[in-house]
């Protein structure tokens, strides 16, 4: 392999930059005939050539010249080749060649844009070898009939092969009797013997978990069956059923051991939060992102954009990350180009949006009554809500009532029943042997469902987001051994919002009661009442925002193949830079609103009409003026990666090591000032990380990886931590004992696993060089002078004392995991078990006493958390005729248990104490019920803590049995936010060209304090659920049911206090999402030059099962959620040239 | 063959091996932006900073929750003064006696102690901070002036501690975070330890101060040598009155080493000590009465609420002008002219019987004239004008003209300029109720009366103009005359001029007959009715109620059980039983004036001091926790 080796020195170098530029033009080129559907093959070029006894090697240098082609020689031989004469004027090159090598021993191959020259020796071989083959032609399909391009066709035993083309064809001199091996990742891989068969057709099987897949895992790539550690991924078929606008919510249910909750379906601001493994830390659990290895978002990538999401869960797989890896990594991958003809995928779809679930709230005749019985409870005048006057807000008899009684249903009025979302995608993947590429370009638009958008022509107030993804991945071949990866992503974002929050809007709806306004005032102006505003003028008269982002991900890497230098060894380089700028504009309006209100002494009964019977107090005044406002900044990433890489097979003896350094330095996007100072400064991580895997027959595996670094936040001397973590596997499928058991021939694959290492986490909420003290400085503090116009001062405050020893978390994880695949792959199966214990956890001490004086007590490693469960997943596939079916599930399950926080004992409140609970368990009163009379308040604990309580107000328990009900009795109360339980089943069936795919997911063990004033009735100015209205204790039947206490006309401190009453089971099965897709038959499209076409329907959140009821069981703990979840049914057509 | 490479290999390696040289130093972000301590000590400017920060935590801690005092909690609406029927759960704790050591709205043990961290590094650095060489002649002389501030302002902070837990640990020097486990063995001092150590620094700071900054006005509003001289005179009256002073309540509370926290034997000799102090402040022959307006005894008492003013302030909080008061404390509801204000703070009976009739005799004293039936047509002050009223009750005629400054009430008037509304406080159920006590939105008066005081009539917060230019007097002169006072009574068998002179100099600016006036009067114990009345009186809604009625332990007579107000929320079934209709307002007004109970409180011995936080006691056990908590 030696003769193909670049030339000497500087000569070296220019070349390199010919073809460098080359590569460029050509990159260009390609990507303009792709598009045009033109296959890139250029043949023709013409050179000129007029030289008498020169030496070979300038003819040759010559000719590169004026081809710009990469030539390729044996430098020595060709060194020593006999003197030349060539007389050649606008000729081909091959006829240049032709006469160049004409009596020499060398002979030459133009394949792409590469000559190569060879011995001609090398010539004979390869005909003679020729001559004993026969030569046949197959074609590539899945089993839809869609042609695979890229699949490896191998002779078995033999390093021979091909690749199938873009229309899935290829070509294979065989000998009778071979074997051939087809392959291609994400399919099954398939024997054929060939017999006398001439033209062969090749079906391959989808899979997503083939034992010869090449699985991504940290800082590179495995085969899946030599990995050791604990990781799951999923691939683009099943992101893609998944009509999400953002990325996150495709993954929820789907990867065993990941949690996705998703708060908000707010368009533009809808992520799911992700947990891998559940919670280890009480701070941050979020886990390290990385797209194609650098650190970035992925929850605006387009589906279509992605080849797989990789999750590492356990020490052996996110060691590697080291300080940042002990909240688990998620790994996203980008598609890249194959060698095959350009292949062009077209996909639309549209889809109609609406809300999962939205509470519903009583109308005002309802509501009234229960305020009127609030007053009773409360001892007060309920003259004002009389039933002739309660009736008046049902009747509407006279125009005028609409208005001076109105009874809103703010949920009905204020949103659409449904808004849509348009999703487009061109991509274009393919490549030859020089360039291979991956060009991706998607946009995105997602409605709001803000009703009365139309109410205002100057501008727009709903929530949207339109978002343009543009991505290309290109690999160059620049030389045999040297290639060159360029990855370009952007993101544009371009969202509208009202001029109020969606969470304040919705608070809004929920809270303002439906007597308190009408919707609009009768001559359409805004209305309005002190101190009090409605969600509509939160809506229209307010303005709106519009955001607009741009994101830049890009990434330049060279890759070398030195295997000169020793067989196995490569190296790598990556550079990669991020951006992300915003130019935020705010409008916000100066609006009017007004009440209507009666002249004195008409009568509503006898309005006829309204404009001349009433009159509009000005309840706000604005100029109607819209303000201008920007916030604009920008964040930045760069990533250095310098990699030396080892694989190596001595027979049976396999080495893989990967060792990595690593540097990044991240700008956040910090606006200015003196006190934005700290903040600003980068973040900067450094490291040197690496992986050594050993396996001995594919039998028994043993991995040690590592990762050495740190980050600048710690003190000088606590900054690089070390962090490894070794792994072992043994394939006891592998065994005699298993292989030559023919009793045990149904057994594929049985591989026992298990790791144990050391990860940490770095994640210090935000705060900057917690070892430093620092201070601040307040403007105008204090001000002296007679009018106190005098002398002012600012004042200096310590804020942050430094604690001088801070540094990371450090988790010790353990994980034994088992694959399992039997029947050839037809039921495949893998479990792992994990036990975590997290030390150091980052938290502020509750032990130093306030005499110190410390205004920011600075945090400490003070803190052990333990962590434990389990993930398993089963997978059934049958595939018979023409049709198929496959069934999978997962579940996982993980527990933590907070074994030490730096907390004084709580002696006698040991209730109070952190050690010993959940993170994030609930905290508050244990309820007992409802006080059953009079009698039954008499004989309870003294609850007068909370004011004086009545007959069906919520009881608590005298946890400390003195007595009394008082904040000591406060404690934590069984229950977390987050499920502990994961479930996940999916099942999909296709016949012919019908694919069908369901798929359910379901969160359990976790539990919400619903609390807040879009749950508590009359909580001032605050409506009420119409759940209450039959579900409330009332004096005539005590013993009651009740999801409600008695009903109050204000604020009820007992009440309302956060207690086991208001804890309500987050539990919860969702059809998540299904599709049916139909590909058309191939011989109906390729008439029209189509390779494929495919129409499908597909949704998300259709149904959910679940206790809540009222709210979306996904709405963030200790409140009422906010933008709803939305329920998405999607219609699209996808075709492929 | 090998040379080839060499270029490439010897590259990347040295890429990689300089990198990893770098590994550390390239995170070597130092973070100069960061103000370390270094900074601010090294520096007279930034020092300077952290004195101005002395006043910005200490002084700023007082007043009302309008001007950031008291942790946001209305003490006045904690006492037998006033409720605040917003009912907010800090006030809520106070009055259903809920509070504990887990939960104590006006806990300031953290908050102090870190004003006090403040102080100590302040003090312990300011000498060592370098002066630029132009600026030596600036610095130099009012050095001494910051550190005495210091030491006034730190003083301050005890004495807050002081009266709320009594014996607290005395904290003297900066500790860091590695002698947590030091700072947590240090015992609660004595009181008397506590006592000496507050009158010593003040002895010392006044040494520093000057008597006023009339010679540099742009500095008015610092700390004088009478500011320093009074906080002594008001912690050694505190020290002298009951709670502290012989309290056997607290008998039980000794330190670990046995040392007794509180002392257990009567000392009258205090009593003098604290008159002697206050005489002090006297004697400096700079301070006086506020009187603009002599001629009318309710504007002559009513303007201090909302001038900027420093004869009679002898610790202003420097206040910004505003009028987020008026907006709270103006009655709330909808008269016949537009939206007022909030009406936050209902009044108690009690609180309105507790003013004289303007002959000085209580209204329980059969000669005093005083009817509690009736109405009476007159003159009344309205802020800014007399108008006449009519169908007023004769409950409030002839009152001490404080009353009239103090207290709004059913029938009178309020005038802001361009906003004059007749005050109707009685149930109207008509149109909607838009009446001052039954406003159409939102919460409404308990009692029939809110607080005047504070409100300037030149604020419409009707239409949102204007602002009450005010400080907040922490420490005002007629407080020291009433020390004095009370001091003097305590310490002498039977009162002397002295303690006449005293107290009828602050019942001479509101033209209030001096004393004595009843035969009681020449008693000490009658004296000591007269005095407790004139603090609650002159000083009602400037928290004083709150800590006198602790340290004069009445709390469980005063503050414990019904508390009274005008009919204001009537059932039904009285508006009915009218027969004027129960929407009209003829029918609310008919059963108004009838005391009623509003409100039940609880107040027991335990709740006479505060007690430790329990966080602080689980962290350090050797705290010992006060009586009963």
């Amino acid at each position: 392999m030696q003769y193909y080796a670049l030339p000497k020195k500087l000569y070296a170098l220019r070349c390199l930059y010919l073809k460098f530029s080359k590569a460029m033009r050509l990159t260009i080129f390609l990507l303009l005939c792709t598009l045009m559907h033109v296959s890139a093959r250029t043949n023709a070029q013409s050179v000129t050539l007029e030289k008498t006894h020169i030496t070979l090697k300038e003819a040759l240098q010559s000719l590169e010249r004026q081809t710009g082609y990469a030539f390729f020689w044996p430098d020595q031989q060709i060194n020593k080749a006999a003197a030349v004469s060539i007389h050649i004027k606008n000729g081909s090159l091959s006829n240049a060649l032709n006469l160049l090598l004409k009596g020499q021993p060398f002979t030459y191959q133009i394949k792409d844009q590469f000559v190569y020259i060879m011995p001609d020796k090398q010539k004979a071989l390869k005909t003679e070898y020729l001559l004993q083959q026969r030569v046949v032609t197959g074609i590539i399909s899945d089993t839809a009939g869609v042609p695979i391009s890229g699949a490896s066709v191998l002779i078995k035993g033999t390093n021979k092969g091909t690749l199938s083309d873009g229309n899935g064809n290829f070509v294979i001199a065989v000998k009778t009797g071979d074997i051939i091996v087809v392959s291609h990742l994400g399919y099954k891989t398939t024997e054929i013997n060939i017999g006398d068969q001439q033209e062969l057709k090749v079906q391959l099987v989808n899979t997503n978990n083939d034992l010869g897949d090449i699985v991504i895992v940290g800082y590179g790539t495995q085969r899946r069956s030599d990995v050791t550690g604990a990781i799951a991924s999923i691939g683009q078929k099943d992101l893609r059923q998944s009509p999400v606008a953002n990325l996150s919510n495709a993954v929820a249910g789907r990867l065993p051991g990941l949690i996705a909750i998703q708060n908000s379906g707010e368009p533009g601001a809808d992520g799911s939060n992700l947990y891998i493994r559940g919670l280890g830390t009480t701070g941050s659990n979020s886990p390290l992102v990385l797209v194609d290895g650098i650190e970035r978002d992925f929850s605006n990538l387009d589906p279509n954009e992605i080849s797989d999401i990789t999750i590492l869960k356990d020490a052996a797989s996110t060691a590697i990350y080291g300080i940042k890896g002990a909240n688990g990594v998620i790994l996203v991958t980008t598609r890249r180009g194959k060698n095959a003809k350009p292949s062009i995928s077209v996909t639309a779809q549209n889809g109609w949006q609406s809300p999962t679930r939205l509470p519903k709230y009583a109308n005002s005749y309802d509501a009234l009554h229960l305020f009127r019985e609030g007053l009773e409870n409360d001892g007060l005048s309920t003259t004002q809500y009389t039933d002739s006057i309660l009736n008046l807000y049902k009747d509407r008899s006279s125009p005028a009532y609409q208005y001076l009684y109105p009874s809103v249903d703010w949920m009905d009025v204020m949103l659409k029943p449904y808004s849509l979302m348009t999703q487009g995608n061109l991509n274009v993947t393919g490549g030859n042997n020089f360039a291979k590429y991956f060009v991706s370009m998607s946009y995105l638009r997602q409605n709001g469902l803000y009703n009365f958008e139309d109410q205002i022509k100057q501008y727009d107030i709903q929530a949207v987001t339109n978002k343009y993804n543009f991505r290309s991945n290109i690999d160059l071949q620049i030389t045999k051994d040297l290639t060159m990866e360029l990855n370009l992503g952007a993101i544009v974002r371009d969202r509208n919002y009202p001029g109020t929050s969606a969470q304040s809007i919705f608070d809004d709806m929920k809270q303002i009661p439906s007597w308190y306004f009408p919707l609009e005032n009768p001559d359409g102006s805004v209305p309005g009442r002190p101190n009090v505003t409605s969600p509509y003028e939160l809506l229209v008269n307010s303005g709106y925002q519009r955001l607009f982002e741009t994101q830049l991900q890009s990434t330049a890497g060279f890759k070398w193949d030195m295997h000169h230098l020793l067989p196995g060894l490569s190296s790598r380089v990556r550079l990669s830079f991020d951006n992300l700028n915003y130019r935020n504009v705010t409008r916000s309006l100066n609006g009017s609103t007004y009440e209507y209100l009666l002249l004195p002494g008409v009568l509503a009964d006898t309005v006829k009409d309204l404009a001349a019977s009433g009159t509009y107090e000005t309840i706000k005044q604005g100029d109607g003026t819209l303000n201008y406002d920007v916030g604009a900044n920008g964040r930045r990433r760069t990533t250095l990666e310098l990699y030396l890489n080892y694989d190596r097979q001595f027979g049976k003896h396999g080495v893989h090591s990967v060792l990595v350094y690593n540097q990044s330095s991240y700008f956040a996007d910090v606006s200015g000032g003196q006190g934005n100072a700290v903040a600003g400064l980068p973040y900067k991580y450094d490291g040197l990380v690496g992986r050594v895997s050993y396996n001995y027959d594919d039998r028994y595996l043993v991995e040690l990886n590592a990762g050495y670094n740190g980050s600048e936040n710690f003190a000088a001397g606590h900054r690089l931590g070390f962090f490894p973590a070794v792994s072992a596997g043994w394939v006891i499928s592998k065994e005699k004992f298993v292989a030559d058991n023919p009793g045990l021939s149904f057994i594929d694959h049985l591989k026992l696993r298990g790791s144990y290492g050391v990860v940490g986490n770095d994640q210090i909420g935000g705060d900057r060089f917690l070892y430093l003290s620092t201070w601040t400085i307040t403007d105008g503090e204090y001000t002296f002078g007679q009018n106190r116009d005098g002398n002012s001062y600012n004042g200096a405050h310590e804020i942050q004392t430094g604690n001088p020893v801070i540094t990371w978390e450090k988790s010790k994880n353990a994980n034994v995991g088992l694959d399992l695949s039997l029947w050839k792959n037809a039921l495949s199966i893998t479990a792992d078990y994990f036990w975590n214990r997290r030390n150091n956890i980052l938290l502020t001490s509750q032990l130093i006493p306030a005499t110190l004086g410390l205004i920011d007590i600075p945090p400490t490693n003070g803190g052990i958390i333990n962590n434990h469960g389990f993930e398993i997943s089963l997978e059934h596939r049958k595939e018979f005729g023409n049709q198929g079916y496959s069934v999978r599930i997962n579940a996982s399950y993980a527990r933590n248990k907070i074994l030490y926080y730096a907390e004084p004992d709580f002696t006698g409140r040991e209730w109070q104490a952190k050690t010993g609970t959940q993170i994030w368990q609930h905290y508050g009163y244990t309820s007992v019920g409802f006080f059953r009379d009079a009698e039954d308040i008499a004989n309870s604990p003294d609850q007068s803590f909370f004011g004086q309580v009545q007959p069906g107000d919520i009881k608590y328990k005298d946890i400390n049995g003195d007595g009394v009900i008082n904040s000591l009795d406060e404690g934590y109360i069984p229950g977390s936010p987050n499920p502990t339980t994961t479930l996940g089943l999916s099942l999909s069936y296709h016949y012919k060209g019908l694919d069908a795919s369901v798929f359910l997911q379901s969160g359990l063990g976790g539990s919400l304090m619903t609390v807040g004033s879009g749950i508590f009735p009359f909580a001032r100015f605050t409506g009420v659920l119409e759940d209450v209205i039959d579900n409330h204790w009332v004096a005539s039947n005590p013993d009651g049911n009740y999801d409600y206490p008695r009903m109050s006309s204000q604020v009820n401190t007992n009440n309302q206090a956060s207690s086991t009453f208001w804890v309500k089971s987050g539990n919860y099965l969702r059809l998540k999402t299904f599709e049916l897709g139909y590909t058309f038959p191939k011989r109906w499209v390729s008439s029209i030059g189509i390779d494929n076409a495919r129409v499908f329907v597909n949704g998300i959140n259709l149904f959910t099962w679940d206790k809540l009821k009222i709210f979306d069981p996904e709405i963030s703990d200790g409140g009422t959620g906010t933008y709803p979840q939305q329920k998405v049914i999607n219609a699209g057509l996808n075709f492929t040239f | 063959m090998m040379n080839r490479y060499k270029l490439w290999v010897v590259t990347l390696f040295l890429l990689a091996g300089l990198s990893m040289t770098a590994c550390e130093k390239y995170l070597d972000v130092v973070p100069s932006e960061t103000i370390s301590s270094q900074d601010v000590l090294d520096n007279i400017i930034n020092a300077e900073k952290i004195w101005a920060g002395l006043y910005g935590r200490t002084v700023q801690d007082f007043g009302l929750v309008e001007t950031g005092g008291y942790n946001g909690v209305l003490l006045d609406a904690s006492t037998d003064e006033s409720m605040n029927h917003w009912e907010s759960p800090a006030e809520l704790a106070f009055n259903s006696g809920s509070w504990n050591a887990v939960s104590n709205p006006l806990d300031n043990w953290n908050g102090a102690y870190q004003t006090i961290r403040l102080a100590n590094i302040f003090l312990e650095n300011i000498d060592n901070s370098k002066i630029p060489a132009d600026k030596v002649s600036y610095y130099k002389p009012r050095i001494p002036g910051y550190k005495a501030d210091a030491r006034f302002l730190r003083a301050m902070q005890y004495f807050e501690l002081f009266r709320r837990y009594g014996a607290v640990p005395l904290i003297t020097k900066t500790y860091n975070v590695n002698d947590a486990a030091e700072v947590s063995g240090i015992l609660r001092s004595p009181v008397d330890s506590v006592v000496a150590f507050i009158t010593s620094e003040c002895d010392a700071a006044a040494a520093d101060l000057p008597l006023n900054f009339n010679n540099n006005p742009s500095e008015i509003g610092r700390i004088t040598k009478g500011a320093a001289l009074a906080l002594k005179a008001k912690t050694l009256l505190y020290a002298a009155s009951p709670l502290f002073n012989g309290n056997t309540l607290y008998a039980g509370i000794k330190n670990p080493d046995g040392t007794q926290l509180f002392p257990q034997a009567y000392d009258k000799e205090k009593w003098k000590k604290a008159a002697d102090a206050a005489k002090a402040v006297m004697d400096l022959g700079v301070y006086a009465l506020y009187s603009p307006d002599p001629s009318n005894p309710v504007d002559n008492y009513a303007q201090i609420f909302y001038t900027r003013e420093y004869n009679e302030t002898i610790l202003p909080l420097m206040f910004g002008a505003t009028r987020n008061l008026e907006a709270n404390y103006l009655p709330n509801g909808k008269d016949a002219t537009g939206q007022s204000g909030n009406g936050k703070l209902s009044v108690f009976q009690t609180m309105v019987d507790s003013y004289e009739m303007n002959n000085g005799l209580p209204i329980t004293d059969p000669a005093s004239g005083y009817k509690s039936d009736g109405f009476w047509d007159g003159e009344l002050w309205d802020g800014t004008a007399f108008r006449s009223v009519k169908d007023v009750s004769n409950m409030y005629k002839n009152r001490d003209p404080r009353f009239y400054a103090t207290i709004f009430f059913q029938n009178e008037y309020w005038d802001s300029t361009n906003h004059i509304r007749k005050l109707k406080f009685a149930y109207y159920g008509g149109n909607n109720g838009a009446s001052d006590g039954w406003p159409k939105n939102g919460t409404n008066c308990v009692t029939g009366y809110n607080w005047r005081k504070w409100s300037d009539p030149r604020v419409d917060v009707k239409h949102n103009t204007g602002n009450a230019n005010r400080n907040y007097p922490i420490i005002r002169y007629a407080e020291i005359l009433l020390d004095y006072a009370e001091a003097m009574n305590e310490y002498l068998d039977a009162p002397s001029n002295e303690v006449y002179d005293a107290i009828n100099k602050v019942r001479a600016r509101v033209s209030m007959p001096a004393l004595p006036i009843t035969t009681s009067d020449n008693t000490k114990d009658g004296m000591r009715n007269r005095i407790h009345n004139e603090w609650r009186v002159e000083f009602a809604f400037e928290n004083h109620r709150f800590w006198d009625v602790r340290r004069w332990l009445i709390g469980t007579e005063v503050d414990n059980g019904p508390m009274y107000g005008l009919n204001a929320r009537p059932s039904q079934e009285e508006l009915q039983a009218t027969g004027l209709g129960p929407k009209s307002e003829e029918a609310g007004v008919a059963v108004f004036y009838k005391k009623v109970v509003v409100q039940t409180r609880t107040f027991t011995k335990k709740h006479y001091l505060f007690p430790i936080p329990q966080i602080e006691i689980d962290k350090n056990p050797n705290l010992i926790q006060n009586y009963g908590w």
